[in-house]
């Protein structure tokens, strides 16, 4: 039966192409269904050699799934870009709210902290600095980077750069957050429980967010550069 | 022939009216005069990168047939990119047509 409905079996691989985004795919079937049922209405009713007939006229769903892709790659990373710097000025501001709180609240570190912290953090502060300059790198190199249509292996070598470049970055803050997390663990231990301690745990659970956010962001473009090089080796 | 153009056309052919993929290759073959004879499916990562810039906006809705049926409409930044457009395409067919006014003039002194 699946032999009379090419329509179905184009759009269904087209989809198949496109499944690194589900929305875009979803959106795009809808649509080219709707185009290629209307041009074969055209040709005098879905008979499967007029659904045929539309596909040919519609072209090649690698053709057309290479240009999304290319679009949709270009944005992704990018978007990962901007990301990775709103994180380093996220984290900035997460640790600048904590210490500012403990400052308020004359929270005083106990001999353990601070000789803990003799050694943390320079290794907070340098971690932190590294991510600046490589979060910086990534969103420059990525925000200048075009994707022409036919996903040149060039052009994709250049957009996984800048994604190295931003997992980099997440890497220097995740050692910062870790070396925050200690710290703040140690601090908050050695405490009474209250509510004033909200302020330092949601400030470190936004840090941790921001990280695993840029992360997860990192994953979904390098699985989409994947989908691009599977696609561009056709 | 089209290649880099396509955006332009895409703006062009939406600018009577809001319409679906289908009807805006349709226009844009009837408008050509079947000169722009492009693969169909061309168009829909143009439709989708032009939304994306703030060029077009789109909803879906249901065609006659019951399917569901995406239509496009070209914004207010859309119909001044086309302004754009169309003034820069007039400079360039005034300055070609002076080019080849004047080899025609010289070719015209040649002969004689």
């Amino acid at each position: 039966m699946r032999q009379h409905e090419p329509i179905a079996d184009y759009a269904g691989a087209l989809t198949r192409q496109l499944g690194f985004d589900a929305a875009l795919a979803r959106r795009v079937r809808a649509e080219i269904e709707d185009h290629l049922f209307e041009a074969a209405d055209e040709l005098g009713g879905p008979s499967p050699d007029n659904q045929r007939s539309a596909i040919a006229r519609f072209g090649d769903a690698d053709e057309l799934a290479r240009h999304l892709l290319a679009d949709c790659l270009l944005a992704r990373a990018q978007r990962v870009g901007l990301l990775c710097a709103l994180a380093v000025i996220g984290l900035f501001a997460a640790m600048e709210i904590r210490l500012a709180w403990y400052g308020f609240m004359r929270w005083e570190s106990g001999a353990t902290l601070q000789a803990l912290s003799a050694v943390a953090l320079p290794i907070d502060r340098y971690a932190f600095f590294v991510a600046i300059g490589f979060a910086l790198a990534g969103f420059c190199h990525l925000a200048t980077q075009r994707m022409p249509a036919d996903l040149p292996s060039r052009h994709r070598r250049q957009l996984n750069c800048g994604l190295a470049l931003c997992a980099a970055a997440v890497g220097a803050l995740l050692a910062a957050v870790i070396v925050e997390s200690v710290l703040t663990g140690i601090r908050l231990a050695a405490m009474p429980f209250s509510v004033a301690i909200v302020i330092p745990v949601l400030s470190l659970l936004a840090e941790i967010v921001m990280v695993a956010a840029v992360a997860f962001g990192i994953a979904t473009t390098v699985q989409t550069t994947m989908a691009a090089s599977a696609l561009a080796r056709r | 022939m089209l290649k880099g153009h396509l955006d332009m056309i895409v703006l062009a052919a939406l600018a009577g009216a809001p319409a679906h993929g289908y009807a805006v290759i349709q226009e844009i073959h009837r408008r050509s005069g079947g000169a722009f004879d492009l693969p169909e499916g061309t168009i829909y990562p143009a439709l989708q990168r032009l939304e994306k810039a703030g060029l077009l906006s789109s909803r879906w809705t249901t065609a006659e047939s019951g399917r569901r049926r995406r239509v496009y409409t070209l914004t207010r930044r859309g119909r001044l990119a086309l302004a754009d457009h169309r003034a820069v395409w007039q400079r360039f067919i005034e300055a070609v047509g002076g080019m080849f006014g004047h080899a025609d003039h010289a070719t015209a002194r040649t002969d004689r």
